[in-house]
């Protein structure tokens, strides 16, 4: 359904990640074809997202966090060494989260005003002079459809907004700097049905101009969302899954359980 | 639902020190307010001089509370001036980018700092003078400057600790979006972290302004005097509201003059009471401007 092309998007080789010596990550490999929006399933505490965490070098905010492995993204303005991180593509990692924009599970916005929330990144981060700043918020807004409903209350504090126009105008201020790949944490575990499905059909449009990333927890939502499955369990990506057309949500949930049991099996064999 | 008799015991003793604190602020500045209404007015403040020739320090004032009120705020400003920045740098450093042994020493540096009694540090003042006069600078004397630097030291630690909890305070979670959205470490810190955090290091250093204003041990070795009039500049003696009513409590002759000590209490409970206003307006002020209405 999706044009898949050659090169993947994102290429992970042999990474592992731990934080104090506990290994969290352990040896994962992954390609994830470009176009369409890739989504990572598995049980809580399988990974998913410290996996989409390596993506943006974001697990290093977090203390006592070691990577080890490869990972390199490949988007249209160039490749970028992720892991390790020197190298001919690597980027330092502000540059590089600038690149590769990120929404987390719970809404995380700034406490300041729904302009700000955008204009500030944009100002600061990316060197956006002052006279740009209206029209490229305006345009964010937009594009995160999100501009109808606070247009003419920008100075409001964002943090009034609900949870759904929340969670949107992070989506908008990620989308404001022009991100090549976006990366997306459960973006609607937070959400009511109705507001969940409005970020859903958004990212779909999204995803048609930009590689789109995601943690996802619901098969039902994977399954819609879609073109690309990788699922996790114990630190490890078990399966994937790049046609997921006719698939069930029972298909799927039996794909996670069975990847449960080949690693109780596997442990079990070790042991 | 039967609660059992420890249960009821603790919520009966809590509901009645909820009480006990409005009722003991209420009794302490009602008292404070009736024995000084009588006195209350301008002849308090400039006694027979005319307000206008004592504010713009035409005449000198001696028998009101115009000097010390002049005193007072000059020596808190100095003080102040001289205190936050490093105060409030330090707690944001302690917080932020110190090491964990770079947070042990300083962290225990301030609380020794912060268990000084205040008369040690008018000592300290009053021996470092002693220190100048005998090297280097003959003709130093305590003053002004002198006793702003002692309180400037005594009000330190409020403003370290208050500086770092309210850094400590900014939730992680805002920190990881600020990383995700490409702000470096310190553009987070300038552009997210210190404005979410400037309620706290405001209220520090409210509190720090108070407590160098009421201060009565540090300036008692450092410049203060009973009738120096109007601050003659950095360096000369002055006249402090605290002092004031340390000096008249102690040494009133009648009944006249212990009401003109009520009235420099109320005074600086009033001047005080305005600082805290004055802060709540900027406090306002700033957060509608950074946050957007509410």
């Amino acid at each position: 359904m999706n044009s898949i092309s050659s090169v993947p998007v994102l290429c992970v080789r042999d990474l592992s990640v731990s934080f104090f010596d506990r290994p969290v990550l352990s040896g994962v490999e992954l390609s994830v074809p470009s176009g369409g929006i890739a989504v990572l399933v598995g049980r809580s505490g399988s990974g998913k997202t410290t996996l989409l965490r390596a993506v943006n070098r974001l697990n290093e905010e977090v203390p006592g966090c070691r990577t080890e492995g490869t990972v390199k993204l490949h988007l249209r303005r160039g490749s970028l060494d992720v892991y390790p991180g020197t190298g001919p593509d690597a980027v330092p990692s502000a540059e590089l989260r600038r690149r590769v924009g990120m929404v987390f599970q719970t809404p995380q916005v700034f406490p300041v005003s729904v302009f700000r929330n955008i204009a500030v990144p944009l100002a600061v981060a990316l060197g956006c002079p002052r006279s740009e700043l209206d029209d490229r918020v305006r345009d964010a807004l937009m594009r995160a459809d999100l501009w109808k409903e606070v247009d003419g209350r920008l100075d409001m504090a964002a943090e009034r907004l609900s949870g759904g126009q929340q969670q949107r105008l992070c989506l908008a201020r990620a989308l404001a700097l022009e991100p090549d790949v976006l990366l997306l944490d459960e973006p609607t575990a937070s959400l009511d049905v109705h507001a969940a499905r409005r970020v859903e059909d958004l990212l779909l449009s999204l995803a048609e101009r930009l590689p789109v990333i995601m943690v996802s927890h619901g098969p039902a939502q994977s399954l819609r969302l879609a073109s690309f499955l990788a699922v996790m369990e114990e630190g490890r990506v078990r399966r994937t899954v790049s046609d997921t057309s006719g698939m069930t949500e029972g298909d799927l949930e039996r794909m996670i359980d069975d990847a449960d049991r080949s690693d109780g099996a596997a442990r079990g064999q070790g042991a | 639902m039967k609660h059992s008799v420890p249960f009821l015991c603790f919520r009966a003793l809590s509901r009645l020190s909820a009480v006990l604190v409005p009722c003991l602020v209420l009794t302490l500045m009602g008292y404070l307010f009736w024995r000084a209404f009588p006195v209350l007015g301008p002849k308090l403040l400039f006694g027979r001089v005319a307000p206008l020739d004592a504010v713009l320090g035409r005449v000198p004032v001696w028998d009101g509370l115009w000097p010390a009120c002049v005193g007072t705020f000059w020596l808190v400003l100095i003080t102040m001036l001289l205190a936050v920045f490093p105060g409030v740098g330090c707690g944001i450093y302690l917080s932020e980018l110190a090491s964990p042994r770079q947070k042990r020493c300083l962290g225990a540096a301030v609380d020794m700092l912060a268990g000084m009694p205040s008369i040690v540090m008018g000592l300290f003042g009053f021996m470092l003078i002693l220190l100048l006069r005998r090297t280097v600078m003959p003709n130093a004397n305590t003053g002004l400057l002198l006793a702003a630097c002692c309180l400037a030291l005594l009000v330190l630690p409020v403003l370290v600790a208050s500086a770092r909890e309210a850094m400590a305070a900014v939730p992680a979670s805002l920190r990881l979006a600020a990383a995700a959205a490409g702000f470096s470490r310190s553009q987070a810190l300038f552009h997210l972290l210190l404005p979410a955090a400037a309620r706290g290091i405001l209220g520090g250093v409210v509190l720090a302004v108070g407590r160098a204003a009421e201060d009565t041990a540090v300036i008692l070795f450092t410049g203060v005097v009973a009738n120096a009039g109007l601050p003659s500049g950095l360096f000369g003696k002055f006249e402090a509201l605290s002092f004031d009513i340390y000096y008249i409590s102690s040494q009133y002759q009648d009944q006249q003059e212990l009401l003109r000590g009520f009235g420099a209490a109320a005074f600086l409970l009033l001047i005080s009471c305005l600082l805290l206003a004055a802060a709540r307006v900027l406090e306002r002020g700033f957060r509608r401007k950074w946050q957007g209405k509410a």
